[in-house]
């Protein structure tokens, strides 16, 4: 048995071409030998097509059409869906504009804070694990459960706080108006992705070679300087990809919007993703929903082409 | 002199950490503090300790919601995804960089490019799928869907195991008269171990703490996850906190005693994944 399939493995398209590299007969024999790619590609490959390829197609179908998702029968209506997403007549753009700040400015303070940390806990710093086990807790728990811990400090610490001390930072409605609900749920977060970045660079750090570092703690620079000035660049491939992982996780933030605001106050805080759940599951708006998907795709889509290009342009130029 | 200032600036340098890792996790020990208190005490002020300990808060609200169901049903739906995943990327990963053929490479630059997608994205597609195939509603079309979305990612972090075995091993064993099977269960897999370890763990947290999916697909009474039962409680018991915050102290305990116990190997995983094959 063993030997039987050894004999079919001999044929399996690159041992035979690197066995019998000139004879044409292999074109026949590469045709018949597909069931080592069924074994290891088969289920993964049925997965990948029923969970997001022909998904994926289907909401681009259907973002075509007029369809409620329900009815019989349905009419293309081409572009109608995106014309009415984009010319602001729905309110997928507020959501798209509240969207991007926040990933913008949770992702600026998430890495900053981020990199900080990890600097400040390489080295000899007694408790090391202790502190990196206390500012990574946050990363490993679920939105829901950290926005109703927030909302519990919010709704019923910061009002309480604010009877006993006045001090105006209690005394603000931190979930009741558009500016300061942008500012908790961004700060809830920061706090929430502050630990991946850490994990990440203390890696990165870790990994500098000290050679590179030698002249320049002998010429007596400061070790602020040898942040900024050599390790930091050195590990410039690390801070994208933290970069681009805070940014794409903060684009497609919903469970820390449902939890902590609910989208309010007077629908202000209501991410893309939220807004796509609304319109499908509440306002049973089924294929502008789907029109909305696509965009929201194609938004994260162009992330990862960016983060791609970046860093093939690093690779081209350093060889990192 | 200059022992000592290095030694007054790194005491400066702990106890700023100190506070800020005091700062970090106060709204846990808030939560913590207030889950044993009558609703009473806990709106006069949060800031006391308990008069006395309402250990009785912890069974009143794992009834309230029956987080006993939940806890399975969630446990359930992590590890079978968990396993799945680590097993399918370990075989993607392994045939996709031994094996290319124009064929896996058309399906790894699709899984490569799939792995920011967002689930709201294909999510109501998914729903028509899973239903046509009866597989809504149980926990069944959950690992299902965390599989197919979580498959990118982990074929992503196995990838740089599977490039780092050495290809001798392999020839070796098929001039030995190795199956490819044969050479992938005993040679490959127990040396993709370590790695695998660290990926089923990242997939444990995301599949555990997911909101996104359990909502759409597993928000039933009979397969609801802990996210999609907290959330639930919240929008019902707006604020009965002695039911409220024991149940959320629950709902993270067994993810905090995890991320305890297995914080090197998280941490491994999510450098792994960073720095890609």
């Amino acid at each position: 048995m063993t030997r039987l399939i050894t004999d079919e493995w001999a044929e399996s398209p690159e041992v035979s071409l690197s066995m019998n590299r000139s004879s044409e007969e292999n074109m026949g024999a590469k045709k018949q030998n597909y069931l080592p790619d069924l074994f290891f590609l088969g289920i993964p490959v049925l997965l990948f097509l029923l969970i997001v390829l022909v998904p994926l197609l289907m909401s681009v179908f259907y973002s075509l059409t007029d369809w409620d998702g329900i009815s019989q029968r349905f009419d293309f209506v081409g572009l109608q869906n995106y014309a009415k997403i984009l010319s602001g007549k729905t309110t997928f753009m507020d959501s798209f504009f509240f969207t991007a700040s926040m990933s913008i400015v949770s992702t600026v303070f998430t890495v900053i804070i981020g990199i900080l940390l990890a600097s400040a806990l390489v080295g000899k710093i007694p408790g090391k694990s202790l502190f990196r086990l206390a500012f990574f807790l946050p990363n490993t728990l679920g939105g829901v459960v950290l926005g109703y811990v927030w909302r519990f400090i919010l709704l019923v610490g910061f009002p309480s706080a604010g009877t006993r001390v006045s001090l105006g930072i209690f005394q603000i409605p931190w979930l009741g108006m558009p500016w300061s609900a942008f500012i908790s749920i961004a700060t809830v977060s920061i706090w929430q992705g502050v630990g991946y970045v850490m994990i990440i660079m203390i890696a990165a750090l870790v990994g500098v070679p000290e050679d590179l570092t030698e002249s320049a703690i002998l010429d007596g620079a400061s070790s602020a300087r040898i942040l900024f000035g050599i390790k930091l660049p050195v590990c410039m491939p690390y801070i994208t990809v933290c970069i681009f992982w805070t940014l794409a996780q903060t684009f497609k933030m919903f469970d820390l919007n449902v939890s902590l605001t609910n989208g309010g106050p007077y629908g202000s805080t209501v991410s893309m993703a939220l807004q796509i759940y609304r319109d499908a599951f509440t306002s049973n708006r089924y294929s502008l929903a789907n029109a909305e998907g696509v965009v929201f795709f194609l938004i994260l889509f162009a992330i990862t082409i960016l983060q791609l290009t970046l860093s093939r342009k690093r690779e081209a130029r350093y060889g990192v | 002199m200059g022992c000592k200032s290095t030694n007054i600036s790194l005491a400066l340098k702990v106890v700023l950490l100190t506070l800020l890792a005091l700062l970090f996790i106060s709204p846990f020990t808030l939560v913590l503090l207030n889950a044993v208190k009558t609703q009473g005490e806990v709106i006069i002020n949060p800031f006391s300790f308990p008069q006395k300990i309402q250990w009785a808060n912890f069974p009143k609200a794992w009834n309230w919601i029956s987080l006993g169901k939940s806890l399975v049903n969630t446990s359930v739906v992590t590890f079978f995804s968990s396993v799945l995943l680590v097993y399918f990327a370990a075989k993607v990963s392994y045939w996709c960089t031994r094996h290319s053929t124009r064929f896996s490479r058309i399906f790894e630059t699709l899984l490569v490019s799939s792995v920011l997608i967002p689930f709201s994205s294909i999510m109501l597609p998914v729903v028509k799928l899973l239903s046509m195939l009866k597989l809504t509603g149980t926990l069944w079309g959950g690992v299902t869907a965390y599989t197919g979305m979580g498959m990118a990612f982990s074929y992503f972090v196995m990838r740089g195991s599977a490039k780092s075995i050495p290809k001798e091993i392999e020839d070796a064993a098929m001039v030995d008269g190795c199956s490819p099977y044969g050479i992938f269960y005993r040679i490959i897999l127990p040396l993709m171990v370590p790695t695998a370890v660290s990926v089923f763990i990242l997939e444990v947290f995301w599949v555990w703490n997911d909101y996104n999916i359990s909502i759409i697909l597993l928000n039933t009474k009979f397969t609801k996850t802990i996210q999609v039962t907290i959330h639930a409680l919240f929008a019902q018991t707006y604020s009965k906190w002695d039911i409220a915050l024991p149940a959320l102290v629950m709902s993270m305990l067994p993810i905090m005693a995890a991320n305890i116990v297995l914080q090197k190997k998280i941490f491994a995983g999510m450098t792994a994944g960073a720095i890609k094959g």
